[in-house]
Formats: structure tokens, C-alpha cells, sequence
């Protein structure tokens, strides 16, 4: 437990955060504070409302709340604590969640991230450390919510998706308010974002049914991190959401089918987010991303030169149908299979 | 039992097709009769206009005037019977007519080709009355044995005609004309044989075609129906796995919670046990170098060699406390997982097969403490238990009651919300009560909440299939389950098990 002893105990004077933990089992707290209380100044809350009450005390960098607490969930608490305490880092520390509360903790809570239980007890000092460090020096801007101010109109999106529908949808949905490009496979995205600047970027986790592409959103969230991520997806597993906020640190993720309003919402939201990370430039490292493994990376170099030869040769589907067969389908069309 | 498609059309359509043959050949035979009737009536007029022309002016007629006189015995011997015999055989001769009779208008046999009928009378006969008032009638009969004119014949078809005969315009008298249709009938009957052949070989391809199309049909509902049992079994599995996906998680994330301060606890405890190695030689060191000096008030310290790693001790007492207390969360957190694998056991119990004398609150305990891992903590789970006597019971089923009413009951509440689990002896009963604070059941709903597959619930949450099951479960048992009370207030389910063990044993398990 070498790992351990790296930290150096606390100097006394000052300690490198404010801490506050939130859970229902006495026991986790206990362990949290024991495990941070060399570096930090821990604080423990048993229950949403008594996180609340501190927060609206006191001034906190990191909260660190357990999903499942009777009375109010950890993504509630987050938001709450979002709005009256923005410049708090916000993490989710769970062992399991549904999928509906992990799509709200990243839609509405905006956690920072993640973290699974049982923790890493060398992973999750270093994690707080890089969120206190992260909330001091670089406050939070104005939060976006309520009445949106219109995006200026300068804004741009890059939309990646193989479902025409979704480009239709997003084109609806902001047509108005940005200018819209769309691709429908990586080697083009990639060769847009080397084009130019893009201030959002919308995009599906699979482009067909073996391209999974999630770490390849990761990965040009880290290779542009002023690019805000919002991603459209079929795919809602709660794993994938989760490596999408820690390893992307997607501002939205919104599940199919979308609705235009919502989605709307969504678009316009995250072109003001553009617009401050723009203006403010320190506000990126708020959305600092753990970095993918090097062997990762190397895969992911090699995913992408075959999408390459994939897309290029890709012929366009002829819908002819044999001609033997049409008399047998007008005969099923007609009479039915009689299977279901 | 099934319906068998196939052997209904086959019998419906063979009665009909049966029936329809019938008619066909009915009609026929009677449209066949009714022409060979027209045709021989006008084969007979023919006829007596043949006789008429030779003989009536010529002959009968005046013969008649003669005969009015005359007794029957003495017409019988009038000379002129004989020319005038000879000349009717002579015409009828080569012909189909059997037999010819002239009667005058009283109805008596002036003339007949059998001659021993002359003077006989007919003024009875219908058909001669029929004659009298100018119609001609025929009709076809049968003869056993009949003395035609020249030979005694048997077995005859005959049409038989009687035809009236004018003198001006009044009507003179009658003559009777019989002919043979006897080889027409035959023809008529070979004809109705083709037709019966022929309908039998159209009916045949037609009952062909039918039985191909009904047994494809019934093949195809076979399928159908084959698919839509597989579909509803494959969807009893998937709440089978629903339910058990939906208990291992809450199982799981339970388990989670020591596993995970354990984790973090024993982490922090060995760091801080290597830190105290040090410390623990230095303090043995000095301990060793007191025990080699007894009885004395002070040892030296060869700082020289120890300074370095005596100066390196930091911790302070506090610490092994510390890392004690980090144990002992740990040794609380290893508890719990031991309580937890203990109701895991009980609530499954691996002898599923058999039926025990069971103590029903304990099992009550156990399903309670399994579900509370599943729904959610904002709904308090509450225990009102008496004393209760061991049931004889299949436990594993009856948790799984317990288990489907505790689920409904926490699906019901949508926020905060309590479950009261009563249990109570009543008579020879026991009575086990889970009350909710949900919102009750509908009114429309209610009839329906026992029926396989009905839920309100969305795909995925609910199949429908719970309450089915626990009725049959507990009926096997005896018992009865019913809902006790409900309002928006929430909604009372009752189970009760009878203690006697009078009816027949539940079974062994359920498929
Ligand atoms: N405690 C309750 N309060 C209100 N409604 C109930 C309650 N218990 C059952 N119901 C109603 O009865 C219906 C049938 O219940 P049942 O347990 O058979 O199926 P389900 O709960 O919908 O699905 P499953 O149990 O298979 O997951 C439910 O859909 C619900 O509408
Ligand atoms: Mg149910």
C-alpha cells in the first residue's frame, strides 16, 4: 500500500479542499472521511437535506453524494447543489444505477464524474485532489438554465450520426440559430474538426451496428476540449454513459427517439455553454477528462484507418428486388405469411 | 381440446356435398319424367289422331249411335268388333302402343284391343271424367302384368292417355291409348347413373380443393397458435428473469456497501499497520535493551546508531485506535454480508421440493429483508407479527407469494410510503395482511388483477403474471388470497393457509 503513504499527511495549516460526503450508510462515510481526511477537510452528511443545509452554509470544492439515499437521490442533490454552490466539483459515487439517473446526473446534475463502487482507495484521493484543485482555481461561470439568452447565431454544429433522420431532427431542431455540417462516418468528422473550429458537436455511440464509437467521442473531446459534446444515442447502457462523462465529459446525453423540443433545449443550452467556454477560456479545465490508456489510443488509431477503407468503398445499396421472387411476394402481400 | 378444422369441413362438406347430389339427380328425374310425359302424351294424341282418321268417321261413330242400344253382353258379339279389331292391330302393329280403348259417354267399353274388356265401365275413372271435360290426361304407371294385344307383358312402364273425342263440337267419346316408356325409363335411369358418377367426380375435386386449402389453413393456425404459446412462455421467463434481475441487483448493491467500505477500511489499515512497523521496532528495541538491564534506574541510548530511526517515528497513539476502529467497521460490514448470504439461503431454500413445518413469521422476515434490498428506501417496510404455530408448507412458494404481493405493493407507492406485513392466527387459519399506502386499485382494474397477463404496468416492469401465480400457489396450499380493502388510501392483500393439514398435501413444485 505504497500508494497510500504518497500522500503526505496534511500540514496542519491548510488543507488542499473542502469535502463534503454524502451517503446514507454510516459506514461509507466513516470510510470516506478516513480515507480523505489526511488531505481534505472532510464533512459528512447522511441525507440529502442535511447536504443541503451545509452546502447553503458553508463552501464546499467537492461533493461526493451516493445515488440511492431514501428520501432525496444523489442526482437531486447534485442539481440542488449545482445551482446554489456552482463552483462545487460534483461526483456520483454509486454502485448501481438505473439508467434514467444516470442520464439525468449528466443532464441535469452536469456531475464531474462518476465513480463506481467499491472505489479505488489510490484512484479516488487523486480524483478529489484534481477536483479541488479544479474548483479553486477555476471558478464557475454563470449557469445556463431558466430562460436561455439566444445563442449568438455564430455558433457551429457538427452533427455524426449514420441516421439521416437524426440530421434532419437536429437541422429542425437548431437550423435556425447555427450553422450545421453533417457527416456521417469518423474519417470526415475528423477531417472537419481539422477544417475549423466547431462549438458543439451532436453524435451517435454506433454508426452501425459493429462501430461503436463512444471512445472515439472521447477521444475528440480530448483533442478539442473546447468542443462541447452532446451525444444522441440508441445505446443508453449505464457503462457507456459513464466512461462518455469521465473520459468525454459530454455536456448531454440525450436517448432516441428524441423529441425536437427537448432536443431544442438541449442544442441552444449548449451553444451558450460554447459561447462561455469560449469567452472564458479557463472554464475548460472545469471539464477536465481522465485520459484514455495509451493502448486505448493505439486501437482506437487503428479503428479509425480501417473506417477509412470501410467508407470509401462502401457501394450504394441497390433495392431491385429479383425478379423470381415477385410473384412470390405478391403472393404474401396478398394473402399474408400467417406468421407474426 | 383442439378444434379439428380438417375433419369438420370434411364431414360438413361431404353431408352436403351428399345433399346436393341428391337434389341434383331429384331434379332431373323429375324434369326427365315430366318431358317424357309431354313428349308421349303427343306420341298418343298422334296416335288416336291416326285411329281417329281411319277409323273413327268411318267406324265408331256409327258404331256408336248402334252400341247405345245395345246390353254389354251383346256388344261383345257385335260383328262389327271384329273388322273393327283387325283394323286397330293392323295399325298398331310396329308401334309402342300396347293397348287401345274407345269408350262412349257414359263411360262404357265400346271397343278395347283386349277384347274381354268390351262392355266394361269406366265412368268412374278420373281420367275418362277428365276426358268428358275436354282434357287430356296422362300418366305414367306401373304394370306387374299387363295383356297387350298381342301377348300377355310384365313388368311394364306404361303412359297411359286418355284422350277426348268430338263429333262437331260436342264430345263423342274417349279413347284410352297405353304406351310402353318402359326403355325411355331405362335411359332415364342410365342418365340419372352418369349424372350421380359425374357429380360424385366434381364433388370429389371440389372436397380436394377445400381439404388442401382447409389443412394449409389449418396448418398455418397450428403454426400461429404454436408461435403465441412460445411467445407467452418466452415472456413468463422474462419476468421469471425480470424479477430475478431485479432481485440480484438489489442483492447485489447490498453487498456493495461492506464490500465497499470494507475495502477502503482494510486498504487504510494495512498502510497504517506498515506505518507502525517502524515505531514497533524501536519500541521493541528499547523494550529489549530494559529487560537486559534489570534493577537498574536508567540504560544508555547509543543514539549514534539508533537516532535516524527513532527520529523517523511519526504516528501517535492515536493511530492503532484508529486502525482498529477502521477493523472493526470491517468486521461489521463482513456481518452484514453474513446476514445476507443467511436470508439468501433461506429465502431460495435448496430443498425447494420439500414440505416442512415452517415458522411463517421467520419466512416473512426473510422476504422482507430480501425486498427491502430491491425497493426503494423511501418506502418503510413495517413487521406486525404474533406468535405464530409451524405450518406445514412448501417455504420457497410461499415466499415467492410474499415476495409478488410486497413488489405489487411497492409499485404502488409512488413516493413516500409504508408496507405493513400482519401476521395473526384466526380460528384454524393462518392470516398474513400486506398493506400498502399505494394508491388502490381502480374499479375497472380490480376484476382483472388475477388474470394471467393482465398489468397496468409498463412492458418490462410488469407482466402481469404475479398475482396468477401467487393465487395458484397459495390455493395449492389450501389457502385463499383476496384483496381485504382498497381505497386511494392503499390497498390491503390477504393470504390465508389453513393449519389443519386436512386437505391434500401441496405439491411438490411448480413448473
Ligand atoms: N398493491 C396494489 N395496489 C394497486 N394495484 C395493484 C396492487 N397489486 C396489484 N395491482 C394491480 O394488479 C395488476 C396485476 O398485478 P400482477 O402482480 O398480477 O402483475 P404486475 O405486477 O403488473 O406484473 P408482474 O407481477 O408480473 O411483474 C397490476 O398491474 C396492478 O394494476
Ligand atoms: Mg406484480
Amino acid at each position: 500500500m505504497s500508494a497510500i503513504s504518497l500522500n503526505p499527511p496534511a500540514s496542519g495549516t491548510e488543507s488542499r479542499g473542502r469535502i463534503l460526503c454524502v451517503d446514507d450508510e454510516p459506514n461509507i462515510l466513516r470510510a470516506l472521511s478516513w480515507l480523505l481526511q489526511k488531505d481534505f477537510e472532510v464533512v459528512t452528511a447522511a441525507g440529502g437535506d442535511e447536504a443541503l443545509a451545509l452546502v447553503r452554509r458553508d463552501d464546499f470544492d467537492v461533493v461526493i453524494s451516493d445515488q440511492r439515499m431514501p428520501g432525496m437521490s444523489g442526482v437531486d442533490l447534485l442539481r440542488e447543489v449545482k445551482a446554489i454552490a456552482p463552483r462545487a466539483m460534483r461526483i456520483l459515487l454509486t454502485g448501481y444505477a438505473d439508467v434514467q439517473s444516470v442520464l439525468r446526473s449528466v443532464n441535469e446534475s452536469e456531475i464531474f464524474r462518476y465513480v463506481a463502487k467499491p472505489w479505488s482507495v489510490t484512484e479516488l484521493p487523486k480524483l478529489v485532489a484534481q477536483a479541488a484543485a479544479i474548483a479553486r482555481r477555476h471558478p464557475a461561470g454563470a449557469p445556463i438554465a431558466g430562460d436561455l439568452p439566444a445563442p449568438d447565431g455564430k455558433g457551429s454544429i457538427l452533427v455524426l450520426d449514420g441516421d439521416p433522420a437524426t440530421h434532419a431532427l437536429v437541422e429542425v431542431a437548431a437550423g435556425d440559430v447555427a450553422e450545421i455540417v453533417h457527416v456521417s462516418n469518423v474519417v470526415d468528422a475528423v477531417h472537419c474538426l481539422i477544417d475549423r473550429e466547431f462549438s458543439v458537436l451532436v453524435a451517435e455511440t454506433h454508426l452501425g451496428p459493429s462501430i461503436e464509437i463512444s471512445r472515439f467521442i472521447c477521444l475528440l473531446k480530448q483533442r478539442h476540449p473546447r468542443l462541447v459534446a452532446v451525444v444522441l444515442a440508441e445505446d443508453s447502457a449505464t457503462d457507456t454513459v459513464a466512461r462518455l462523462v469521465n473520459q468525454g465529459q459530454i455536456y448531454r446525453f440525450i436517448p432516441k427517439p428524441a423529441k425536437a423540443g427537448y432536443l431544442r433545449l438541449a442544442l441552444r443550452s449548449a451553444l451558450v455553454k460554447a459561447e462561455q467556454l469560449h469567452a472564458q477560456g479557463e472554464l475548460v479545465k472545469r471539464h477536465a477528462v481522465d485520459a484514455l490508456d495509451t493502448e486505448e489510443a493505439a486501437r482506437l488509431e487503428a479503428d479509425l484507418a480501417l473506417a477509412q477503407s470501410l467508407v470509401r468503398v462502401s457501394p450504394a445499396p441497390s433495392d431491385a428486388p429479383p425478379p423470381g421472387n415477385r410473384l412470390a411476394r405478391a403472393w404474401r402481400r396478398f394473402f399474408g405469411t400467417g406468421r407474426a | 381440446m383442439q378444434f379439428r378444422l380438417v375433419r369438420y369441413v370434411t364431414v360438413t362438406s361431404l353431408a352436403f356435398f351428399l345433399l346436393a347430389a341428391l337434389a341434383m339427380v331429384y331434379f332431373y328425374r323429375q324434369v326427365a319424367l315430366t318431358n317424357m310425359l309431354h313428349l308421349q302424351e303427343a306420341a298418343n294424341v298422334n296416335v288416336t289422331r291416326v285411329f281417329a282418321n281411319t277409323l273413327w268417321t268411318a267406324r265408331f261413330v256409327p258404331f256408336l249411335a248402334e252400341s247405345d242400344g245395345l246390353s254389354s253382353p251383346e256388344l261383345k258379339n257385335n260383328s262389327q268388333i271384329q273388322e273393327i279389331h283387325r283394323t286397330v292391330l293392323d295399325l298398331m302393329r310396329g308401334g309402342t302402343t300396347y293397348k287401345v280403348k274407345v269408350y262412349d259417354r257414359r263411360g262404357r267399353t265400346v271397343y278395347s284391343s283386349e277384347l274381354a274388356q268390351i262392355g266394361e265401365d269406366k265412368s268412374g275413372n278420373s281420367g275418362f271424367q277428365g276426358a268428358m271435360a275436354g282434357q287430356t290426361r296422362t300418366e305414367l304407371v306401373h304394370k306387374e302384368k299387363f295383356s297387350a294385344f298381342e301377348q300377355v307383358v310384365e313388368n311394364r312402364d306404361l303412359i297411359q292417355s286418355y284422350i277426348p273425342q268430338y263429333n262437331g263440337r260436342e264430345i263423342a267419346g274417349v279413347f284410352e291409348v297405353y304406351s310402353d316408356v318402359t326403355p325411355f325409363l331405362g335411359e332415364i335411369a342410365a342418365t340419372e347413373k352418369k349424372l350421380v358418377a359425374g357429380a360424385a367426380v366434381a364433388f370429389g375435386a371440389l372436397y380436394l380443393a377445400l381439404f388442401l386449402i382447409v389443412r394449409r389453413a389449418e396448418g398455418i393456425i397450428v403454426g400461429q397458435n404454436r408461435e403465441r404459446d412460445q411467445a407467452q412462455q418466452q415472456l413468463a421467463q422474462s419476468e421469471k428473469m425480470a424479477s430475478l434481475g431485479q432481485l440480484v441487483a438489489g442483492v447485489a448493491h447490498q453487498l456493495n456497501t461492506p464490500i465497499a467500505f470494507s475495502l477502503s477500511n482494510v486498504a487504510l489499515a494495512i498502510a497504517s499497520l506498515n506505518r507502525m512497523a517502524l515505531p514497533l521496532r524501536v519500541a521493541a528495541h528499547l523494550a529489549e535493551n530494559v529487560r537486559r538491564h534489570p534493577g537498574v534506574d536508567s540504560v544508555r541510548l547509543n543514539l549514534n546508531r539508533s537516532r535516524g530511526l527513532i527520529t523517523a517515528v511519526d504516528c501517535d497513539d492515536a493511530e492503532a485506535a484508529l486502525a482498529a476502529r477502521m477493523l472493526g467497521d470491517v468486521q461489521n460490514g463482513l456481518e452484514q454480508m453474513r446476514e445476507l448470504v443467511e436470508n439468501l439461503r433461506d429465502f431460495t431454500r435448496l430443498d425447494r421440493a420439500k414440505v416442512v413445518g415452517t415458522d411463517l413469521n421467520r419466512a416473512l422476515r426473510t422476504v422482507i429483508y430480501i425486498a427491502k434490498s430491491a425497493i426503494p428506501g423511501r418506502i418503510q417496510m413495517v413487521e406486525d407479527f404474533t406468535e405464530l404455530p409451524l405450518l406445514e408448507c412448501n417455504p420457497s412458494q410461499l415466499n415467492q407469494v410474499f415476495l409478488n404481493l410486497i413488489n405489487n405493493a411497492a409499485q404502488a407507492i409512488p413516493y413516500e410510503g409504508h408496507i405493513r406485513v400482519r401476521s395473526r392466527v384466526e380460528g384454524r387459519e393462518i392470516r398474513v395482511d400486506v398493506i400498502d399506502s399505494g394508491g388502490g386499485i381502480p374499479q375497472d382494474v380490480m376484476p382483472h388483477i388475477f388474470d394471467t397477463y393482465f398489468t397496468t404496468k409498463a412492458a418490462g416492469v410488469g407482466t402481469g403474471l404475479g398475482l396468477p401465480i401467487a393465487r395458484d400457489i397459495v390455493r395449492n396450499h389450501g389457502g385463499e388470497l383476496r384483496v381485504t380493502a382498497t381505497s386511494s388510501l392503499g390497498t390491503t392483500f390477504t393470504v390465508t393457509l389453513p393449519l389443519t393439514s386436512g386437505g391434500e398435501p401441496p405439491p411438490a413444485s411448480r413448473p
